[in-house]
């Protein structure tokens, strides 16, 4: 259905009354970014306006409505033997593509294949003010004007409302495989590095309380070939795991204390402060369960050269997402401006002041 | 206060030798790689630190005088063009490669380094720095970055934003940022991915960290040669279709061919109509299996040749013919005059009838390089810029090309960039809402407008004028052709 006329009359007039909106699709992600609970805002219900207007598998990409469910997306694309290739979480089934590049969160093949933004290659947009804004294209490469398209991936709807999104696609892989064992931190870090020297079609690999996952995609023959340098205790397990883990259904994800988000260089060290780690990523992500504040968090991740955020169930009304150099928010409230000058867009979900 | 003491402020701040303002020193810096697009800078300033640059953009907001940023101006837009009356500054100074980190897989580097040198700089790691435009031997990263630019293994390996982390800039008001980190995330707005392709526009970039990747253990080439270009068209599509991600899938027109034979003696099939070359990488098992799966499909969609290199050095031999298209072709006619436009794929055939179509029409020949994996057309318009008339001819017959590129929901641009060559060209593509959103974006960056003024973005007035002379009484162009 489309519904962006009614949606630019919405934002039209609240543009002129200075009522902030909040954008929501399928409400999956309520949960994410700053707490907005006590600001006035208006809810703007964006989740009709979905369904699938373009799928070429010869072109290798899908441009869709952002209210379209990622499972429809998903299973569109398998049915052609294609994928989104950073294998988004979809929250019960219910997560939209406009949240999914929102929020950019992305899963366990993300180190291997890339993030949100590097598959990003159009969008069609409601800036904050309701003007129509057509930013990228259909095509893979287009350097024609700033690139303001990729910027929207992770802006958590703060630069404008995605009407519709193009995505690159990749080839589903042929084949995969999932491996289990336990070791300790140094050999798995071994292992991962040997791994990538070799070229090994690693798609996902996790760590969680001793035991390594990892998982490899490619065709069979590669598949086989790789197998063979894995150490003999490395045993095949079900596949079910990496979604239970993106979905975060696996009981360390069973909390109702706060558990952060930390972007780290992959290699770095674990147990440098308190608190249970699962890491995903190879290791460049690091979900923590601690009693620590997030600013301490924030500075232990700072240590390691990363970053951090409060992901769930935070209760502070503060930023969630590393604190930003006071010239470079200076940069981004004059790009806020810019795309919604009335700052009625999802005001402080990304930063409070922005 | 005049441009002498603009001048003498420099020399201040800089050593002899490294501010040029004498003018046979300024001759050299008229033009990028577009070069039939000049402008005399007013000085050429050639920093060397973070500092230097800090005083020389202080004195540039004292006199209200603009610049232009270069790195080894082999841009083919004139996106390094100077501006009149501006300073030009050359970053090739900025050359050091600062760090390498293997654990990360990535690179910090001063904008002034060459491509191929930050993979010759990581060879021995076993590593590499993906993104090789065809100037790749010459073109500086800051410049790459600037125009975003691509190469020949886009497709599987994206363009210079995909293998970008990080960078540092400075803003026309003397604001140094750091933008984006040494992992895979980083919080906030990705303006790095707005500093790609802003062509020198938005701030100075003194720092890159670039992604680094593993060396496949094998690549292969298979060159597939068709005599109908439309079958060679439809066969890259098959190939997207049953799965296959090539590193590289380029394609080339009778004409390149035989005149980058000619230059290059690749050993291309000379009587072939087009020929593919289609590169996959990766483990050899992987590409074993699915180079059996290429050739038999290439036969199936009409090749009348199907080779495969059978060591790095054909490989690399079966390249150095398309990578020298460019220079090829300048041998065989005295101008050409180089196109950019990308397309969805499946409108390539519909696209190269055109070209032919007006080929005869304008009577100049159009010979076709593309990056066919990406739907990435370089139609090289040939043409002699000493008979009257033929250099307005080329110029109009590369407009209707990039119109009909727009026209086929794709871009006037897939990876040179508009610099000052193809402003008239975004008229097209852009509406003026979406125009205008670009020059506040710029207006964020620089409220002076000091950085490269007047380049890739053209003002409302000048779209205005243009499409005065170009009404179609409210008719889409080419009402024949399918949309996609």
């Amino acid at each position: 259905m489309d519904i962006s006329e009614q949606i630019q009359k919405q934002i039209i007039s609240a543009a002129r009354d200075k009522q902030a909106l909040q954008i929501i699709g399928n409400n999956t992600k309520s949960f994410y970014g700053c707490n907005v609970s006590d600001a006035n805002l208006l809810p703007l219900y964006v989740a009709d306006h979905n369904g699938i207007l373009d799928f070429q598998p010869t072109e290798l990409t899908v441009n869709a409505r952002a209210g379209t469910p990622l499972n429809e997306i998903i299973s569109t694309l398998a049915e052609q033997r294609q994928m989104l290739p950073f294998e988004p979480p979809v929250f019960d089934n219910r997560a939209t593509l406009g949240g999914c590049v929102a929020s950019a969160l992305v899963g366990p093949r993300r180190p291997w294949t890339g993030a949100v933004r590097d598959y990003l290659i159009g969008t069609r947009i409601l800036t904050g003010d309701g003007k129509e804004i057509r930013l990228g294209g259909k095509v893979m490469k287009n350097v024609a004007g700033y690139d303001l398209f990729r910027p929207m991936a992770g802006a958590l709807g703060t630069l404008g409302l995605m009407l519709d999104i193009t995505l690159k696609l990749l080839p589903l892989p042929e084949h995969e495989a999932s491996y289990s064992m336990s070791m300790d931190i140094n050999s798995m870090q071994q292992l991962l590095r040997d791994l990538r020297r070799r070229s090994m079609p690693v798609s996902a690999a996790s760590y969680h309380q001793g035991q390594l996952f990892l998982r490899l995609s490619g065709s069979t023959t590669s598949i086989d070939d790789a197998a063979n340098y894995l150490p003999d205790e490395m045993k095949e397990t079900t596949a079910d795991y990496w979604h239970d883990l993106n979905e975060h259904k696996l009981s360390f994800f069973d909390v109702s204390t706060p558990l952060y988000r930390l972007v780290v260089p992959t290699f770095a060290p674990y147990d440098t402060f308190a608190g249970e780690c699962l890491a995903d990523w190879g290791g460049a992500l690091r979900w923590i369960k601690t009693p620590l504040s997030l600013g301490e968090v924030q500075k232990h991740a700072a240590d390691l050269g990363g970053t951090a955020s409060a992901y769930r169930n935070d209760t502070q009304d503060g930023d969630v997402f590393s604190p930003l150099p006071g010239h470079l928010l200076d940069l981004h409230k004059r790009m806020k401006m810019v795309m919604d000058p009335a700052g009625i867009l999802n005001p402080g979900r990304l930063y409070r002041d922005l | 206060m005049s441009n002498n003491a603009f001048i003498e402020q420099l020399t201040n701040i800089l050593p002899a030798g490294r501010v040029l303002s004498r003018h046979e020193d300024l001759t050299p810096y008229e033009c990028d790689a577009l070069t039939v697009l000049r402008e005399r800078p007013l000085a050429v300033a050639i920093p060397e630190t973070e500092d230097e640059i800090l005083k020389i953009l202080e004195i540039c907001r004292q006199h209200s005088i603009a610049v232009v940023t270069r790195g080894a101006g082999t841009g083919l837009s004139g996106g390094a063009r100077p501006v009149a009356g501006a300073l030009l500054i050359s970053m090739m100074r900025f050359n050091r490669i600062l760090e390498i980190d293997e654990d990360n897989l990535t690179a910090l580097v001063e904008p002034g380094v060459r491509n191929l040198s930050i993979s010759e700089a990581v060879a021995d790691k076993g590593l590499y720095y993906a993104p090789d435009p065809s100037s790749q031997i010459a073109c500086s990263i800051g410049g790459n970055v600037a125009e975003n630019a691509g190469g020949v293994h886009c497709l599987k390996y994206g363009l210079t934003v995909h293998n970008i982390v990080g960078m540092k800039i400075i803003t026309m008001d003397g604001q140094v940022h750091t933008l984006g980190n040494n992992t895979m995330e980083s919080p906030g707005y990705d303006l790095t991915a707005l500093m790609n392709g802003s062509e020198g526009m938005l701030a100075i970039i003194t720092e890159i960290r670039v992604l680094l990747r593993v060396k496949p253990p094998v690549a292969r080439v298979i060159l597939a040669a068709f005599d109908d270009i439309e079958q060679a068209g439809d066969a890259v599509s098959e190939i997207i279709k049953a799965g296959i991600l090539p590193a590289g899938l380029e394609m080339m027109d009778g004409d390149a061919i035989r005149a980058a034979e000619d230059f290059a003696h690749a050993g291309y099939p000379l009587d072939a109509q087009a020929i593919l070359l289609c590169e996959l990488d990766g483990l050899e098992a992987e590409v074993s299996t699915h180079t059996k799966t290429l050739e038999k499909l290439l036969h199936v969609q009409g090749a009348t040749e199907v080779r495969v290199s059978k060591n790095d050095q054909e490989r690399q031999r079966f390249w150095a013919g398309r990578k020298a298209a460019f220079p090829a072709v300048g041998r065989i006619s005295p101008d050409y005059y180089v196109m950019d436009g990308t397309i969805p794929r499946a409108a390539l055939g519909t696209v190269l009838k055109q070209i032919g179509i007006w080929s005869e029409e304008y009577g100049l020949s159009v010979a076709n390089v593309f990056h066919a994996g990406d739907g990435n057309l370089h139609p090289l318009i040939l043409y002699d810029g000493n008979v009257e008339g033929e250099v307005e001819k080329a110029e109009e017959l590369g407009l209707r090309i990039l119109k009909l590129s727009v026209e086929l929901g794709g871009t006037i641009t897939g990876e040179h960039g508009v610099g000052v060559e193809k402003l008239d060209a975004m008229c097209d593509q852009f509406n003026s809402d979406e125009l205008a959103l670009f020059h506040a974006v710029k207006e964020a960056f620089d409220p002076q407008s000091l950085l490269n003024p007047g380049k890739a973005v053209p003002s409302l007035h000048r779209c205005a004028e243009l499409g005065a002379m170009h009404v179609h009484n409210g008719e889409l162009p080419f009402p024949e052709l399918d949309r996609f």
